[in-house]
């Protein structure tokens, strides 16, 4: 039965359903046990669970992400948690050449199924240590699973599959959707990694939207939508292995493609989209894509520039009427 | 059995090599693992062992050639007193090799 | 220690150092597609410590691994052919020299990247002690690695879980080009131990006896749940960096002083002056060895390579 609870909520849950059917899975990270997490996403776990299976790391991210790779390839189902996307820095040979590597280098006789969380983008003013949304860097590192849910129920349907799937998967959490409330089934559920959802059907155009900017794009459509301006929202949700098709039929029916994204803009997961729309779809395509992303600058701290350097709902219908107006 | 020893890369970036010097003379027993030769390469000068225990057959290649492709035969080591046609044992290791 | 071991560690010695050999032969005849990184010199340590490992204990190894794997139990031709990137490899030619892996030996990877085979092992450790085992890790890495912060935040967080792990640190000198003096704060890289408030010893490598008594005092520890030790065996790396490296950094003299120390000339001597063995019988079990060696060389260099679309196999595609 479904009931309306919070972002943080679902995630915990799925957490939570994956540690009671599976003795393997267990979560590291600084500050995971008793105090329940930076955002409070494994509050009452460790209560549940106890410290054996909630471990309170140093902030060693390093040894977090790889005591994670070696106690995955034991056959335990670590959930590393590593608090920032900023600080998955210090953790980026663990994640890339070790976690994403070892099951194909040894052609298969290991395997890596481990979920490493971690925080991403804007939230007020975390400045330039702590606002990252370059997820970019991981989809572009093979054996690496991207995921970035932007709804309550996402985030319980993926942290599960994360959980489950046999490869290490990027489990990246919006800070400005913790609080978000919406409908969330009770019972353990799956969505399936690779599987897109259309969150608004329209007509006129696609956005391709990820984690917080399928939010703004909705907000945006809706006031497209008095305008006359029919658009469809996209959300891939799993950023890597991304669901093609379904972005490919969208298209095929509007025409038309704006990708929205938190990422930066060169080589970022919109000009992926775009390209791969414009190698599988040109003759579908009305006009030039585009895509809305956070500006090319490190994160600023004072308010006014940071707001000024972001996609907002605003920017996200501009830029729908600005492709729209723009030459066929 | 007779064996080819080629022009030995020693190191990613060496494409061919010199020989600086023979430590063994056409007839004259060799271990494996002595040191048969020394080349000279795109980085050092380096020692070079035997690959196999016998006698150094024939000499294919010395100082005077410059440089030798890696790979190339540049001797032939043999089994004591075992006779040999130095054409069909380049050509046969040729052959195996592919090239 | 009975004679039947003395006389293993001596196989599993010669063992390696004839495969290493018979790789510096094929690498020099264009049968190893990539730089080799021979562990000819350092065998005492391998085998000192692998010999008091059960097959359900694990490893992980540096790009300098071929004689762990060897160690561990990984057969010859598997490890060589790897090596040559065929098809019949450990790995089927997807890992190569500095990935291999024999999981089912406890073989869970020769890493490439210096120091990043350290947390992996204290992983592999947690998952040991999570899972109520009284099996152990082992970490085998040079003396460059300590220097890095993969080595010092394993070893601060199995201190603190107290894991079952052993942290090896091979000091064979030199870090690629670099001199340990120039490159390393301690006199001793087993005194580092003390900042994580672990044992930490400094032992001769290459005597297998001295490697060999302090893995059991570590093994001790970390099957009773004591936790890690940190073992530091110096020894040295008589071969270049890798295959065709002059070297030309060492010190005069240093070599053919280290050439003078060898570990399995050392085990040798002893053998026959405790009486366990005679010239003879090693002589025998060089050439045994020997053979071993020359048979996997010919098993790699027939065996095929693998299709170019099994590349593919094993990554999520679009």
């Amino acid at each position: 039965m479904a009931r309306r609870i919070r972002f943080i909520e679902a995630l915990r849950e799925g957490m939570r359903q994956e540690m009671e059917r599976d003795p393997s899975v267990f979560i590291m990270g600084e500050g995971v046990g008793p105090h329940g997490s930076a955002f409070k996403q494994t509050d009452g776990l460790c209560a549940q669970f106890g410290e054996e299976r909630l471990r309170d790391t140093p902030i060693s991210e390093l040894a977090i992400a790889g005591t994670a790779v070696g106690a995955a390839m034991m056959g335990m189902r670590p959930i590393a948690d590593l608090m920032w996307i900023d600080f998955s820095m210090l953790a980026m040979d663990q994640i890339c050449n070790q976690a994403a590597k070892l099951r194909y280098i040894s052609n298969g006789q290991v395997k890596v199924p481990l979920v490493y969380r971690m925080s991403t983008g804007k939230s007020k003013s975390n400045a330039a240590h702590h606002s990252g949304s370059f997820y970019s860097w991981f989809i572009n590192t093979p054996g690496l699973k991207v995921v970035l849910p932007s709804t309550p129920n996402d985030a319980k349907g993926l942290i599960i599959s994360a959980i489950r799937d046999d490869d290490p998967v990027i489990y990246l959490e919006h800070k400005l959707l913790f609080n978000v409330r919406g409908d969330v089934p009770e019972e353990p559920f799956a969505i399936p990694l690779g599987v897109a959802e259309v969150k608004r059907e329209g007509t006129d155009l696609t956005i391709v939207a990820t984690g917080a900017m399928v939010g703004f794009s909705l907000t945006a459509a809706e006031a497209l939508a008095k305008e006359g301006i029919s658009v469809e929202v996209i959300d891939p949700r799993t950023l890597m292995p991304y669901d093609g098709a379904t972005i490919l039929t969208s298209v095929r029916k509007t025409g038309n493609l704006l990708c929205v994204e938190e990422g930066f803009r060169y080589c970022g997961f919109g000009s992926e989209i775009i390209a791969f729309v414009v190698e599988n779809a040109m003759d579908s395509l009305r006009r030039p894509p585009r895509q809305l992303t956070t500006m090319h600058t490190t994160i600023p701290f004072s308010p006014p520039m940071e707001d000024y350097v972001f996609p907002n709902p605003e920017r996200v219908a501009a830029a729908v009427r600005a492709l729209l107006k723009s030459e066929a | 059995m007779a064996h080819v020893i080629v022009m030995p890369r020693l190191g990613q970036t060496m494409e061919a090599g010199e020989i600086v010097e023979w430590m063994k003379n056409e007839g004259d027993a060799v271990q494996k693992g002595e040191i048969l030769m020394s080349i000279q390469t795109d980085k050092a000068t380096l020692e070079v062992e035997a690959d196999y225990s016998g006698v150094l057959a024939k000499i294919l290649a010395t100082p005077e050639n410059g440089e030798i492709p890696c790979f190339e035969p540049i001797a032939i080591i043999a089994a004591p007193g075992e006779s040999i046609d130095v054409e069909q044992v380049v050509k046969e290791f040729r052959s195996k090799e592919g090239a | 220690m009975d004679n039947a071991m003395k006389v293993r560690l001596l196989e599993t010695m010669l063992n390696i150092r004839k495969a290493e050999l018979q790789l510096a032969i094929l690498y020099k005849n264009g049968k190893v597609p990539c730089a080799a990184h021979l562990y000819e010199g350092q065998e005492a340590i391998a085998a000192g410590v692998c010999a008091q490992l059960r097959v359900d204990d694990c490893l992980t190894s540096t790009h300098r691994g071929h004689g762990h794997c060897i160690a561990k139990g990984m057969p010859m031709k598997e490890m060589i052919a790897e090596v040559c990137a065929r098809k019949t490899g450990c790995c089927g030619g997807k890992g190569g020299t500095m990935h291999l892996f024999k999981p089912d030996i406890g073989v869970m990877g020769t890493i490439g990247i210096v120091g990043a085979g350290i947390p992996v092992a204290t992983g592999i450790a947690l998952a040991m002690k999570m899972q109520k085992t009284d099996r152990v890790a082992v970490s085998f890495f040079g003396d460059g690695a300590a220097n890095n912060g993969a080595f010092h935040e394993s070893l601060n967080l199995a201190s603190v879980w107290k894991l079952p792990v052993i942290f090896v640190c091979e000091n064979n000198r030199y870090a690629t080009s670099v001199a340990v003096w120039r490159s390393t704060s301690v006199e001793k890289i087993g005194d580092r131990a003390a900042s994580y408030s672990i044992p930490g010893v400094t032992v001769d490598g290459n005597c297998v006896d001295e490697v060999y008594a302090a893995t059991e005092a570590a093994l001790s520890r970390a099957r009773t749940g004591q936790g890690p030790t940190l073992i530091e065996a110096v020894t040295y790396r008589v071969r270049g960096h890798y295959e065709g490296d002059d070297a030309a950094y060492r010190k005069q003299g240093e070599l053919t002083e280290a050439r003078e120390h060898d570990p399995i000339e050392y085990w040798k001597q002893k053998l026959i002056e405790d009486g366990v063995l005679r010239e003879e019988d090693f002589a025998a079990l060089a050439a045994k060895a020997e053979a071993e060696a020359e048979e996997a060389a010919a098993f790699a260099v027939d065996s095929p390579f693998p299709a170019p679309e099994e590349a593919l196999i094993l990554t999520a595609q679009i």
